[in-house]
């Protein structure tokens, strides 16, 4: 078989089925296979932690622990809906312009950029609402159980994200080597 | 804008279908990546300035869209499960597609890309600056490509 031969059956291929309207409606977020469900994802997120950073004074007695540590606990959230945004930004704006090579390159670029921030804010979300919630906790053996079975949660959801962006950023990488 | 944008990718849509077909395997997967190479050319759309040919253009846009989407990698598709033979005469041409459409998504990503440019009867020039190898190293690549496909093809003989 030649595949030249091929070329006829490719440029014949596909269908001219999809009226105007419908191709409008794909021009929408709100009718995107994905972005629609995350920024709802994301949204809520936000949401949660906004309402958590307004009770947690109250509701954790937050007036009782030195202003810094509450100042913490905030900066953490910010940097954590920062994170969120940039997200849902990276996944909106996927890098699709200029040739091949250079997408893919700035595409690794940008993965790595956003994992180092991901991980980070994470870990530093996680070691604060940490350190917040067992400030001035007199600790007995059952808290250092809990306490420790948090830590060992943590570091494995830190783990499996670590992983996660580490094969994502690999696929990429590879298809780049493979132009 | 969105008038001229939506009667040019109408008139091209059978591009993104292709596309949407060569990587995803299910028709919902396929419909899933119709729609979003349709968001990004939207949103890609104010900033094309005629410099290169709109079918250039959309492909460029539909295939870094088609490899940007990182999904999981699940188990390679068989083509062995007797496909239609590409020498017998009788074939039918959408069993002809059909057997072409298999051949290609057994393809590594950027290969595909590669072959759906020379389907199309872009030049080496055009393929390599689309791509951003050399035209030399395209030619090299796209005859591996013949290659495997020519194999895949005579598998069944």
């Amino acid at each position: 078989m030649n595949i030249d031969d091929l070329k006829s059956e490719w440029q014949s291929a596909g269908q001219e089925s999809l009226s105007e309207k419908e191709l409008a409606m794909m021009t929408r977020v709100r009718n995107h296979p994905s972005l629609h469900k995350l920024r709802i994802k994301f949204m809520t997120e936000i949401v949660a932690l906004t309402a958590f950073l307004f009770l947690f004074y109250d509701g954790l007695d937050g007036a009782q622990k030195p202003l810094v540590v509450n100042i913490l606990l905030i900066i953490s959230i910010i940097i954590y809906i920062i994170n969120n945004a940039l997200s849902y930004y990276y996944i909106q704006n996927p890098l699709v312009s200029g040739n091949f090579r250079e997408a893919l390159a700035k595409q690794v670029y940008s993965l790595k950029r956003l994992a180092v921030f991901s991980l980070t804010s994470s870990v530093v979300y996680a070691a604060t609402l940490l350190f917040f919630l067992t400030y001035q906790t007199a600790f007995t053996q059952r808290k250092y159980i809990i306490l420790s079975a948090l830590i060992v949660t943590f570091s494995l959801l830190l783990y499996y994200s670590w992983i996660s962006w580490q094969r994502k950023i690999t696929h990429f990488r590879q298809l780049e080597a493979d132009f | 804008m969105e008038k001229i944008f939506l009667e040019t990718i109408g008139a091209h849509q059978r591009i993104i279908f292709k596309v949407s077909r060569m990587y995803r395997n299910s028709p919902e997967d396929q419909q899933d990546l119709f729609q979003e190479i349709v968001y990004q050319l939207w949103r890609a759309f104010p900033a094309f300035r005629n410099e290169s040919k709109i079918t250039t253009w959309i492909y460029r846009i539909a295939l870094n869209t088609a490899m940007a989407a990182y999904r999981k990698q699940r188990p390679p598709i068989s083509l062995s499960e007797h496909p239609p033979d590409l020498a017998d005469t009788s074939d039918t041409i959408s069993e002809r597609e059909e057997w072409l459409f298999r051949a290609l998504r057994t393809l590594s990503e950027s290969e595909r890309a590669l072959i759906s440019l020379y389907l199309e009867d872009y030049s080496y020039a055009e393929i390599s600056s689309v791509t951003g190898i050399s035209e030399n190293y395209v030619g090299v690549k796209l005859n591996r490509i013949r290659e495997k496909l020519k194999t895949l093809s005579n598998s069944k003989n």
